[in-house]
């Protein structure tokens, strides 16, 4: 779909365009901003601040690739530099707790559903979270991702390991409790 | 190695994550944006305000100036005509020969000068005729009384020939062309030579009878003895235009640019402090071609000092080396919003010149010094201020990180408060003057608005063309 005109219309100031541009978008990036926050409170922080940016940079956007791409790479970096000014997820990165420690094993079988599964990437500790989202999400490297978050490329790609060990046995765990669950059923 | 399976199916599935944000959100949005232009629409009122307060204070002195300088011309033939209203009179006789020498010279009236006047039958005519050009300008309501016989005007109800209405019109004309061309001689054009130059100032209708009879040689006598002095116009519109060299310093004595010192502090802002193990070095910047155009008032304070304020377009220009572009998205490290993926961007070399280009809006005013007495060249020393917006730019910034040169508008400061000096010869060719010389501007404000405090300075070297027309010699 060719947003030009809308986003012509909404370089003009026009509140009309600026409502629709929102609308087309806000659904996907809330779900974006959701996955990197740990509230919908904060999810909906960061969605605004990143509508806000999106609107006074609009200019900037010069049709080569999708609008779409253009405004969620925007959402990311302004739920990354959410994430740096509550710098509370400094310390996470660090985190070496044997409990969250990962169950090795086969890839599970994806039966979860999409808000299932972004819930339990909510659960993980706050920088495996950004990392994981980060890699497995948008597929930046592991390099880009030391750049993002002021880490080196061997923490990142250990801490991923780890944070996706931890999601896969969460995932497994749920799958089993829920085949139990159908088991038990009469 | 991981299987790249899961992260394929997490993906897939995020894909189809949506949430229905709550109202407030869009609300906030709005407001943050309306907020965000309120404040940017004040430095752009600003601008238009200053050029339209410079525009209509020029239209408003020059108005003023106007009727004054027509007073003076109308008392002095007062003065000179003492028995104006008398046909009978000698002098009024001798004003009626200026007028239809005058009146001669008009290519309106050239065909019937003299006949237009004959249904009036008054030598008073001309006198009148001048009375209701200033009256005009001044209050129209003084027109309907300004001379037995009834003066000729645009708005005047009686009129009903159309020949006075001719002549009215060419009335008009000279209201607007200025103080000079309101006197009746003064539509006499200008005599060339050394007697009759056209900045000879405003001669009475028996001077310039005098002259025209008698030759050049007796004018500049002539008109010393009978012309009360005339005021001069206040001020002065004019036009400049400058080209030149735009070299960018990192401050004003330590020449081009160097960002050696800068990455340490380019990192510095990331949450977790620290020094990358490597960083590129950015090419420095050559000085690329550079000019300005605009147009200014000046108003005359003493015998050598002049002030001038106006509005000006400058464009400015430097060039650097880069690689190859890449329409691939980049991560960098931005130095006002943090880690940002841009779309796009050249990479460190030699191998393309690469023109960053700044186009300003400029508020410059200056102080004009005249710095000799001499008659044919005159030399002028120019010292001024200018307040600058940025309207818009292509220039390249460099991430040390990556290497790379990349857009970001964000990263310049967009009000920029400048320094001039010029020096300038003038000179007048018919009665246009014109002054020509060196200019150097300097930015004063940091054109880099970045946390990391990098240097950037703009400078301006060049030649400095002025022209004010109709400008009268001092």
């Amino acid at each position: 779909m060719d947003h030009r005109q809308l986003v012509k219309d909404c370089l003009k100031g026009d509140a009309a365009a600026q409502r629709e541009l929102y609308s087309m978008f806000t659904e996907n990036m809330l779900g974006i901003c959701y996955r990197y926050t740990k509230s919908m409170a904060d999810a909906e922080d960061v969605l605004q601040d990143g509508f806000v940016k999106v609107f006074l940079n609009l200019h900037q956007y010069k049709f080569q690739g999708e609008l779409g791409g253009w405004i969620r790479r925007i959402m990311v970096n302004t739920a990354i530099n959410w994430l740096k000014k509550n710098s509370w997820y400094q310390s996470d990165l660090l985190f070496t707790d044997t409990a969250l420690h990962p169950v090795t094993g086969d890839d599970p079988e994806m039966t979860l559903s999409a808000k299932e599964l972004a819930g339990l990437i909510r659960q993980l500790p706050p920088g495996y979270q950004a990392i994981f989202n980060l890699h497995a999400v948008e597929g930046y490297s592991h390099v880009e991702i030391g750049k993002i978050l002021g880490i080196n490329e061997g923490t990142s790609r250990s801490q991923y390991a780890r944070a996706r060990g931890l999601l896969i046995s969460w995932i497994k765990k749920l799958s089993t409790d829920a085949k139990t669950e159908s088991y038990a059923r009469p | 190695m991981q299987d790249p399976e899961f992260e394929k199916q997490v993906r897939k599935k995020m894909e189809e994550l949506l949430f229905s944000p709550s109202e407030s959100v869009w609300a906030g949005v709005e407001t943050r944006i309306k907020r965000d232009r309120d404040r940017r629409r004040p430095l752009l009122w600003m601008f238009l305000a200053a050029g339209l307060v410079l525009g209509g204070g020029f239209y408003l002195l020059n108005q003023r100036t106007d009727p004054s300088a027509k007073q003076i011309t109308a008392k002095s033939d007062a003065n000179h005509v003492p028995g104006a209203a008398t046909p009978s009179s000698a002098g009024s006789v001798k004003q009626q020969d200026a007028h239809e020498q005058s009146l001669s010279n008009d290519p309106e009236k050239s065909g019937d000068g003299k006949t237009s006047f004959k249904p009036n039958g008054s030598v008073k005519k001309p006198a009148s005729r001048l009375f209701s050009g200033e009256t005009h300008a001044a209050s129209p309501a003084k027109s309907d009384s300004g001379g037995a016989g009834g003066t000729p005007g645009t708005r005047h109800p009686s009129l009903d020939s159309k020949k006075e209405q001719r002549t009215s019109i060419t009335d008009n004309s000279d209201v607007a062309t200025g103080p000079g061309a309101t006197h009746p001689a003064s539509r006499i054009p200008p005599k060339p030579g050394p007697g009759g130059t056209p900045d000879a100032g405003h001669p009475t209708p028996d001077s310039q009878k005098q002259s025209l009879k008698e030759g050049t040689a007796a004018t500049k006598p002539a008109v010393a003895k009978s012309n009360p002095p005339a005021k001069k116009k206040s001020w002065q519109l004019g036009f400049t235009a400058a080209a030149g060299a735009s070299p960018i310093y990192q401050s004003l004595f330590q020449g081009a640019t160097s960002y050696t010192a800068a990455p340490l502090a380019y990192y510095s802002f990331s949450p977790a402090a620290r020094t990358p193990s490597r960083y590129y070095t950015p090419a420095q910047p050559k000085p690329g071609f550079s000019f300005s155009a605009g147009a200014f008032v000046q108003k005359t304070l003493g015998k050598r000092i002049s002030v001038s304020g106006g509005l000006n377009y400058h464009y400015f220009s430097n060039i650097i080396q880069t690689g190859d572009y890449s329409g691939y998205n980049l991560l960098i490290a931005s130095p006002n919003t943090g880690f940002a993926t841009v779309r796009g961007y050249y990479s460190n070399g030699n191998t393309q010149s690469y023109t960053n280009q700044y186009h300003f809006l400029e508020l410059p005013l200056n102080l004009n010094y005249q710095l000799n007495q001499g008659k044919k060249l005159l030399f002028f020393a120019e010292a001024g201020v200018s307040i600058a917006q940025l309207l818009s730019t292509n220039a390249l910034h460099f991430d040390y990180g990556t290497g790379a040169y990349y857009h970001d508008n964000s990263v310049f400061n967009k009000t920029q408060f400048n320094g001039a000096l010029a020096l300038q010869a003038g000179f007048y060719s018919g009665k246009t003057f014109f002054k020509l010389g060196p200019q150097l501007q300097y930015g004063f404000t940091n054109l880099l608005s970045t946390a990391t405090g990098d240097k950037q300075q703009l400078f301006f070297l060049g030649l400095q063309l002025t022209v004010i027309p109709g400008r009268t010699k001092r």
